[in-house]
């Protein structure tokens, strides 16, 4: 590794972020999901292919960490230097210290089955799941594009809309409403427990 | 529900990795210094989790704990039983106490007896069903023996004996009074320091199945029970006092 990355905290962060370097949250997706750094991206260390995931994002080039879990952000930073990153910071204490410092937590907004069912004539609904899961029905007026597809549909959505995104269990709409909020859709949610739990608590779906 | 269970074989330890992907936490129990904190923080990151919450189960008398550094390591607190008398802080966790992962429900057992700070964790999947499903029981029921009584330090003011009568109640009034479908998944097995000469060197068994078959489970009473784990003991684990010591947080021989 080369030079150390310095250690900043939420006001030098901050700044660091405003001249427009990108900050990366390593944590679980959902753990994101619950409170992350304002502007920071997801891109959970370990899951294979990281720090592919991240070349996929943006060209090597200088980044910020959050420091949330200490031992992965060392070995984060090992391999984006290798792959030609370089780290020019990490928040030190991670999305704790952000939100003690009084700064707010971005979080991804989630939904009920019982809200979605309230509000469902108001919103987008899109399916993310494939093809051959849709036999079993959707929810009424779901547009239906599967998750790997939704990088070329991005452009069809309208950021004024409402989207709720929905898939078997609420994971892969979890990861597509991370995407779609990433690539600036501020009006994004998600169904929790997907369709499992839509269809758990009664509500009807169109074959 | 994530689970696994790692083992250091050199040592008969048993450790566990237990987590839940839908809010991306992990629990870890008992982490082997043989496996190393990496190995841990790896293990939980592949599977789409961060370790939130690390626990020891006991002081350990076999293994140097890397239980402080792994919580450091991965950000998270540090939990002991609030019965554990250590040089440094910890997040204390006494009975009734519970770790909620999603749906899956982990929730403290006071087990002592093999030292004062054992304990257990209850393990219930709430998506599963209503009743616990697995329990960790640290150092006091193993497969097939159970855990001794007389790893106690020079100047302590208990003895084998009153060690033995408190692992008595622990196994016969808090874990025998689980249900017999209750899978068992112990801190040691085969051939550890750490219990009785018939552990065996399997690593799961259920309730049902130790209550007619455990043979430190067949004595009819305290007394009996005494004698029989007193009069079947191991040698000393290899450098205990000093690996005691060490997860004591003390250098020093007083204690």
């Amino acid at each position: 590794m080369s030079e150390n990355a310095r250690s900043l905290d939420p006001k030098a962060f901050e700044d660091v972020v405003r001249e427009g370097v990108p900050a990366l949250d390593l944590r679980p997706l959902a753990l994101f999901a619950r409170g992350h750094v304002q502007g920071a991206a997801s891109v959970p260390y370990g899951r294979a292919g990281f720090p592919d995931q991240v070349l996929d994002m943006m060209s090597p080039g200088r980044v910020l960490l959050v420091d949330d879990i200490p031992a992965v952000t060392k070995m984060a930073r090992a391999d984006l230097e290798e792959a030609g990153f370089k780290v020019v910071g990490v928040l030190s204490g991670g999305s704790r210290a952000w939100e003690a410092s009084g700064r707010t937590l971005e979080v991804l907004d989630q939904v009920t089955a019982d809200e979605l069912w309230d509000l469902v004539k108001d919103v987008k609904v899109i399916d993310v799941r494939e093809p051959y899961e849709l036999a079993q029905g959707v929810i009424p007026g779901a547009i239906r594009i599967p998750l790997n597809m939704l990088p070329e549909a991005v452009h069809d959505l309208d950021p004024a809309e409402t989207h709720v995104l929905v898939c078997a269990t609420g994971f892969r709409s979890l990861v597509a409403q991370a995407y779609l909020h990433r690539r600036g859709l501020r009006k994004v949610r998600n169904l929790v427990g997907g369709m499992a739990l839509w269809e758990g608590c009664g509500y009807p779906v169109e074959r | 529900m994530i689970f696994e269970q790692l083992a250091d074989p050199g040592l008969g330890c048993l450790s566990y990795l237990i987590g839940d992907e839908g809010t991306g936490e992990a629990i870890v129990v008992d982490p082997l210094e043989k496996l190393g904190v990496d190995l841990y923080i790896q293990k939980a990151a592949e599977r789409g989790l961060a370790i939130t919450q690390v626990v020891d189960t006991h002081l350990h008398a076999d293994h140097v704990s890397i239980g402080r550094r792994l919580a450091e390591a991965a950000g998270a607190p540090y939990r002991l039983s609030k019965d554990a008398s250590v040089n440094y802080s910890f997040d204390p966790l006494g009975e009734g106490d519970t770790f909620e992962l999603g749906p899956l429900v982990l929730k403290v057992l006071m087990t002592p007896g093999h030292t004062p700070d054992g304990l257990s964790l209850l393990a219930t999947d709430t998506s599963r069903g209503r009743e616990p499903w697995f329990v960790l029981t640290g150092d006091s029921l193993f497969i097939g023996d159970v855990a001794r009584p007389d790893l106690i330090l020079p100047g302590s003011d208990e003895t084998p004996e009153t060690r033995a009568a408190v692992l008595y109640r622990t196994l016969f009034e808090t874990l025998l009074a689980l249900p017999d479908t209750v899978e068992v998944y112990p801190g040691h097995y085969g051939a550890s320091t750490c219990g009785g000469r018939y552990m065996s060197g399997k690593t799961v068994s259920t309730i049902g199945f130790e209550r007619r078959y455990n043979i430190a489970l067949k004595e009819a009473d305290e007394r009996s029970f005494t004698h029989f784990v007193m009069a079947g003991l191991k040698p000393l684990p290899d450098r205990y006092e000093e690996i005691k010591r060490k997860n004591l947080g003390v250098t020093s021989d007083r204690v």
